[in-house]
């Protein structure tokens, strides 16, 4: 799976005690802290996590319900971690949707499989023999809360006790004629996060679903949804927040669907995967778990004027036991030499390997 | 002469292969009196109109192959899960086989897929899930979304009446067709109109949908022709506030099945005709009100795709749970001619492939293709198989590599043996150091010298130095320390 290496440079910050104190955020770089999205596997695609102050799209597809797996996620850590969460969509009792996120992973099965790992990696060495047993670095959760990013069991609902309390807004943008209400909402909330104080107490989320979805009053208006989604870019760069909105591009005009893909800091997109494909089945290995794709077509940078460039930008929406949301690379059965260019030419010159960046 | 002969000989033949008939006929269980087969000329092609159980077909098949007699045979039944049993697909397969030089040969008869649109209509929705929901969409090219619509709601009323459906009735919203057609239609298939009060009701959007009769009335005085509709009917006169179309379809329903917990069907005749009078963003709310109503357990209805824009068909797509739309059944590659070349294939006016795409719950699409054949009765389904491999590939980024490993290559891995790994287990621990001790070239000597007695003489190296400033070759082996 690809990762980006932390790029480390001479100069040093003065790295204060927050992250300690607050195990939600951890220091990015250039700068920037991080939030997790609530996926493992996707935190490390991205290089750490959501940046504070991004805004995330994320791209539907009309046949296939997998935005809301990465909302739920998104959700639920935020959740986990005391922070707080303004919830809108476009149906009558947003509420209830809360009653679907899934709740902390139980600990006991995770690790075995972890362990089974480390096994597997036997090192012939001479002197082996004069050591006893290796010890085993057992990773020990103390209570899941302290993590910096989270196992969801996705068959579990979340314990009540997490958003009964006022840490919760819900929206429902389905009567509203107009997107002021909305906007005013998101400004209320975003001012609690702003970044004009020295410290960052705790870290504010935002998920909006469905954005553009037909029975809004505004889906007509597209040049509202523009500035509306302009504006809450604007309010979430200068505040302690991260804002992911999901969207159906298929349902807007191709300039409008455009723009608001250009207006994204980190772009996400899920496909859905045809059932029962026995050519697919044959292509793909791990086919009987996979849900679906997804593609990452940008991620934030802020700070810098450096892209990052992955090796993989297409990754399967995988199951694991039916609980857990993994995300994999896309293994191929070996395909005969010369139907296009393989990703290891393009990744050759990849942007990650360069350590020559201004650190600030 | 000659045609008096040939002529008596003709009329004979078909006394004889109705003597056949009479044969089969006579061996058939007395029960089949309504087997009726009606012999088709010279090629003795036997058309056969069976409405009863299929262990009767498969039997009648025996007898009709005993007899030599090739068959082509047309199903048409209403006892829609008695066919749908694997054992008479194989059998009547397994007699299709027989008859493969007669090129008309086929049978046709509900498959699976009409029965799996309806299977997930009649299940309906689950606690806190929306209602599934049904869009048909249909064009210019193909215009048999009506004849589809009435074969589901048909199904789904079968369904209601025999109680096996989540749904206790269906709520009609006409649009386009009047209560008096559904009326007929139910009763041309057998639906007991009388009773059909408890678990029908019609909506009618059709007779006066902007209410301008209720206005004329008024201005002068027109009598209505009453007519006798024997379904429950309300009529609705403004169908532009969807709003109140919503709750009207709502108290209706709850009207047909109380105020429990039972759940209710809604078809919509016609998408088409709604979009006409309302916004696509009413027509939107609508749809998703409807579908998460806790006493709505499924939703259908029918869309013309070429009389809107392109927005429209994918909203509605964007909103329903399974799409079918109607394709001609010869689809031309050249577009320029296409359209009259669709028209004229004859085969386009009564024949048509139904592409559906479910969208399952775990977040795959199921997409099936069947053909179907619109006939006098009805309409009648065969299921095809088609395999479509060019989508996927672009789904794909071209990766050359498999970097995982397959059971049985995880469980080789794990049986190799590594240089050092055996040791430490009780043996006593041996450190190379550069010379092979006595004891461990005789251990590895013997089994070798004892098979090999004989083949030492055969294969020799010999190497010749190139000159004699070469240091010799180190007799150390750099790999004699790896002690597997």
């Amino acid at each position: 799976m690809a990762a980006t290496r932390a790029r480390v440079s001479s100069f040093s910050r003065n790295v204060s005690t927050e992250t300690s104190q607050n195990p939600g955020l951890k220091h990015g770089p250039n700068g920037t802290m991080f939030i997790s999205s609530g996926i493992p596997d996707l935190d490390k695609i991205l290089g750490g996590g959501f940046s504070l102050g991004s805004l995330v799209m994320v791209m539907e597809d009309a046949e296939a319900p997998h935005h809301m797996l990465l909302l739920r996620n998104f959700m639920s850590q935020g959740l986990v971690q005391k922070q707080p969460l303004l919830y809108a969509s476009a149906s009558r009792d947003p509420k209830r949707f809360l009653g679907t996120l899934p709740s902390l992973a139980s600990l006991k099965g995770d690790k075995s499989s972890d362990l089974s790992h480390e096994k597997d990696l036997r090192i012939a060495w001479q002197y082996k023999k004069y050591f006893g047993e290796p010890q085993l670095n057992l990773n020990t959760n103390n209570g899941g809360q302290h993590d910096y990013c989270n196992d969801f069991d996705l068959r579990k609902p979340l314990d009540r006790q997490f958003f009964s309390g006022s840490n919760v807004d819900c929206v429902s943008i389905n009567d509203s004629p107009n997107l002021t209400a909305l906007q005013d909402r998101c400004a209320g909330f975003l001012a609690k996060f702003s970044r004009n104080e020295g410290c960052i107490r705790t870290a504010g989320r935002i998920a909006i679903q469905s954005f553009c979805s037909p029975q809004c009053k505004y889906s007509n208006e597209e040049w509202h949804m523009l500035s509306f989604i302009r504006s809450l870019k604007g309010m979430a760069r200068t505040s302690n927040a991260v804002v992911v909105v999901t969207f159906p591009p298929s349902l807007l005009s191709p300039s409008c669907s455009k723009r608001l893909q250009h207006m994204a800091d980190t772009l996400l997109s899920v496909k859905t995967i045809p059932d029962e494909d026995k050519e697919l089945a044959k292509l793909l290995t791990g086919y009987q778990d996979m849900i679906g794709l997804l593609n990452v077509h940008k991620i934030a940078r802020l700070n810098t004027q450096v892209p990052v460039i992955l090796e993989a930008t297409t990754f399967s929406l995988k199951l694991h036991k039916r609980r857990f949301l993994v995300l994999e690379c896309l293994n191929q059965a070996p395909v005969d030499g010369s139907s296009g260019s393989s990703y290891g030419t393009s990744g050759g010159c990849s942007g990650s390997t360069k350590t020559g960046s201004l650190d600030f | 002469m000659v045609k008096d002969e040939m002529h008596k000989r003709k009329v004979q033949d078909i006394p004889d292969l109705e003597k056949r008939d009479e044969r089969s006929e006579s061996q058939k269980p007395p029960e089949q009196d309504e087997f009726y087969a009606s012999l088709v000329t010279a090629k003795a092609m036997i058309m056969c109109q069976i409405q009863e159980s299929e262990r009767n077909l498969l039997s009648s098949l025996k007898v009709l192959e005993q007899n030599n007699v090739k068959t082509r045979l047309l199903v048409n039944s209403v006892h829609e899960e008695k066919i749908s049993s694997v054992d008479v697909v194989k059998g009547l397969r397994r007699r299709a086989a027989l008859t493969v030089n007669c090129p008309i040969c086929t049978y046709v008869f509900p498959t699976k897929m009409a029965d799996s649109i309806c299977r997930t209509l009649r299940d309906g929705a689950l606690e806190g899930e929306l209602a599934p929901t049904l869009t048909i969409k249909d064009s210019l090219a193909s215009p048999f979304g009506f004849h589809i619509f009435s074969h589901v709601l048909l199904q789904l009323s079968s369904h209601v009446v025999a109680q096996k459906s989540q749904s206790q009735g269906i709520v009609i919203v006409a649009l386009s067709r009047s209560p008096s057609s559904y009326t007929a239609l139910l009763k041309m298939n057998g639906v007991d109109v009388a009773s059909s009060n408890k678990w029908i009701h019609i909506l009618d959007c059709y007779t006066d949908p902007l209410g301008w009769k209720d206005k004329a009335r008024k201005s002068v005085n027109v009598t209505d022709p009453s007519h006798q509709i024997s379904l429950a009917t309300s009529s609705y006169k403004t169908v532009k506030d969807v709003d109140k179309l919503f709750s009207l379809i709502t108290e209706l329903g709850r009207g047909l099945i109380g105020e429990n917990k039972a759940r209710f069907c809604v078809a919509i005749d016609s998408l088409s005709e709604l979009l006409r009078h309302a916004s696509l963003q009413s027509v939107a709310s609508l749809l998703s009100n409807l579908r998460s109503h806790d006493q709505i357990s499924s939703i259908f209805g029918l869309l013309h795709s070429d009389l809107h824009e392109e927005r429209a068909a994918a909203v509605l797509e964007y909103m329903s749970s399974m799409v079918g739309s109607i394709d001609p059944y010869h689809h031309t590659a050249n577009s320029q001619r296409g359209y009259f070349e669709n028209f004229l294939s004859e085969q386009n006016f009564t024949k048509g492939k139904f592409n559906v795409r479910f969208k399952r719950r775990n977040g795959r699409v199921r997409a099936t293709c069947d053909e179907f054949k619109v006939e006098h009765g009805g309409i009648s389904f065969a299921s095809v198989s088609s395999v479509d491999g060019t989508a996927i590939a672009g789904l794909l980024p071209k990766v050359q590599f498999n970097l995982q490993l397959s059971e049985k290559e995880r469980k080789d891995r794990s049986n190799v043996v590594l240089p050092f790994e055996h040791q430490g287990n009780g043996k006593p621990i041996q450190i190379y150091d550069g010379r092979r001790s006595l004891e461990e070239s005789n251990i590895e000597g013997n089994p070798i010298s004892s098979g090999k007695k004989e083949d030492s003489a055969k294969g020799e190296i010999i190497y010749f130095r190139d000159s004699d400033d070469e240091m010799p070759d180190s007799d150390e082996d750099p790999d004699d320390d790896l002690d597997i």
